[in-house]
């Protein structure tokens, strides 16, 4: 219940997009539609909250997609639990972040 | 904007992250700019310093400075080579150590050159010159007398220049001869007429009435006697009146100021009322509620002595080098930014044994500011207590310390 009122609108559909999306940066900015500026900012302090952890993806798969490796985010226990919790708080995320997704695409 | 140009504002804002991370956070933020189309570029980018700052704040301060002593140790240190590099940078030494006698300026308005030969002092201690005579491009030029080079202390080198010496200003050195190193001695044409370049004065220092940055020394039979300009004289006290008989009977007073600035005792009050001026803004002046400490203030006294002549002389070292011309601006900004760091640093201290306080926690929720108390709380890790600071700051929510009793240190 206490990481349920912790967490902002904004961390709420990060995490959402995070667990909706691909789970690097770019792409959380592009589903939720937030800038840089804020996006990234949140991701560190979440974090540090231990609601997310990152991870570098191969090299090797990066460089046979002919891109720059990518730093994957993915929803811990406790984070899982916290976006759980924030859709019960704010219904129309859960709409609102596969909405985005599927408009970009 | 090009892909450099983008990279070059990641580098820039990869400054504010501590070095240990630096290269991790700028290759994420890399990655993430391959993904990015062109136009949205610099706004990603611009992004990018917000986290840096973001990334900072919560890095955990630098060791050396958590203790008081190593903390006062290494101001010590800081201060010690502002002086030392003060006393050994040409334009910091002028600036703060010169001994510049007192110098008299006569007010601009009715000296002719035939007043200027009535001055009350012997002749090598009075100068005249005149207005703006020639225009070299942008360079403004005025004939002054040649006893002008004994006010200046010239050395006697400068008197058997082979043309009509010429003295320039700091300005008009770096503008007109792009800060040339040989530049005395240096053959030039001002008006027509053949001009050496003798000496470059500066701007701060010896500051001369009038729009002339270039004086050309002429020998007295060539000056207009007619002509009206400034007369500036070496005298013994720092103000004089002087009165003067005119040519045509009537009689004129003048008063003699001092030219020269008085250089540490007006860098320094100046920088105090304008950093007070300013600080307000930036931060606040209170210190949060601590039980009475001397120990504690006589550390907030020890910072304020020791920062004082970092930003007062370390500023004037490091932009005399960059940029002389915007050094008095840089002073009072480093000024402000020092002070802010004082009062900053002494609100994050223990109160009891003057160490930074840590593991910043966010305590409360956002969502409930008005009804629930909501902010960080630090700790002492020698268990003397912890602070609370409200993140919502108003005259009913000042940054609390809850001391801790001996029962709590089985935790320490």
């Amino acid at each position: 219940m206490a990481i349920e009122t912790r967490l902002s609108h904004t961390a709420a559909m990060i995490l959402q997009a995070i667990e909706a999306g691909d789970g690097y940066g770019f792409s959380v900015m592009e589903m939720t539609g937030l800038p840089s500026g804020t996006v990234y900012p949140a991701m560190r302090r979440l974090e540090r909250d231990e609601l997310i952890r990152s991870q570098w993806e191969k090299a090797s798969i990066a460089e046979a997609e002919l891109r720059p490796a990518r730093k994957y985010y993915k929803l811990t226990r406790a984070g899982k639990a916290a976006l759980e919790a924030s859709q019960k708080r704010y219904p129309l995320i859960a709409k609102l972040v596969p909405a985005a997704r599927t408009e970009d695409a | 904007m090009t892909r450099r140009f983008h990279l070059a504002l990641l580098r820039a804002a990869s400054l504010a992250v501590r070095a240990a991370e630096r290269e991790e956070w700028i290759a994420e933020w890399r990655a993430e700019l391959w993904y990015v189309t062109p136009w949205r570029r610099t706004a990603f980018c611009l992004g990018a310093f917000r986290d840096a700052f973001c990334v900072r704040r919560h890095a955990p301060a630098p060791v050396h400075l958590q203790s008081p002593w190593e903390c006062l140790g290494v101001l010590a240190v800081l201060a010690a080579l502002s002086v030392f590099f003060a006393l050994q940078l040409p334009l910091p030494r002028e600036m703060f150590f010169s001994r510049t006698l007192p110098v008299g300026l006569v007010s601009v308005s009715g000296i002719s050159f035939d007043n200027y030969r009535q001055f009350p002092a012997a002749r090598s201690n009075v100068a005249f010159f005149g207005p703006v005579r020639f225009r070299e491009g942008n360079l403004p030029v005025a004939l002054a007398s040649r006893t002008l080079l004994d006010l200046l202390h010239l050395p006697a080198t400068a008197r058997d220049a082979a043309a009509a010496p010429l003295v320039l200003t700091l300005t008009a050195w770096h503008r007109n001869f792009a800060s040339d190193p040989h530049i005395v001695g240096r053959r030039t044409t001002v008006g027509g007429h053949p001009a050496q370049v003798v000496a470059v004065i500066s701007d701060r220092v010896w500051r001369l009435p009038g729009s002339a940055e270039a004086w050309l020394l002429a020998d007295e039979p060539d000056l207009d006697t007619q002509s009206v300009g400034y007369v500036v004289a070496r005298l013994p006290s720092r103000t004089i009146h002087v009165t003067i008989h005119r040519a045509d009977g009537g009689i004129a007073a003048f008063t003699c100021l001092p030219l020269a600035e008085p250089g540490l005792l007006f860098s320094f009050l100046l920088m105090m009322a304008v950093s007070a001026a300013i600080l307000p803004a930036v931060t606040r002046f209170s210190l949060g509620e601590y039980p009475p400490s001397f120990r504690r203030w006589a550390f907030l006294a020890a910072k304020i002595i020791l920062v004082i002549p970092i930003v007062l002389f370390g500023s004037c070292d490091v932009f005399s080098l960059i940029a002389p011309a915007v050094q008095p601006h840089a002073m009072i900004v480093v000024s402000v930014i020092g002070f802010r760091w004082i009062l900053v640093d002494q609100r994050r201290r223990c109160p009891v044994c003057l160490r930074v306080l840590t593991h910043p926690t966010p305590i409360g929720e956002p969502s409930r500011t008005l009804l629930e108390w909501y902010g960080t709380e630090l700790l002492c890790t020698r268990g003397h207590g912890l602070l609370h600071v409200p993140e919502v700051r108003a005259s009913y929510t000042e940054q609390r310390w809850l001391r801790l009793d001996s029962s709590w240190s089985s935790l320490f």
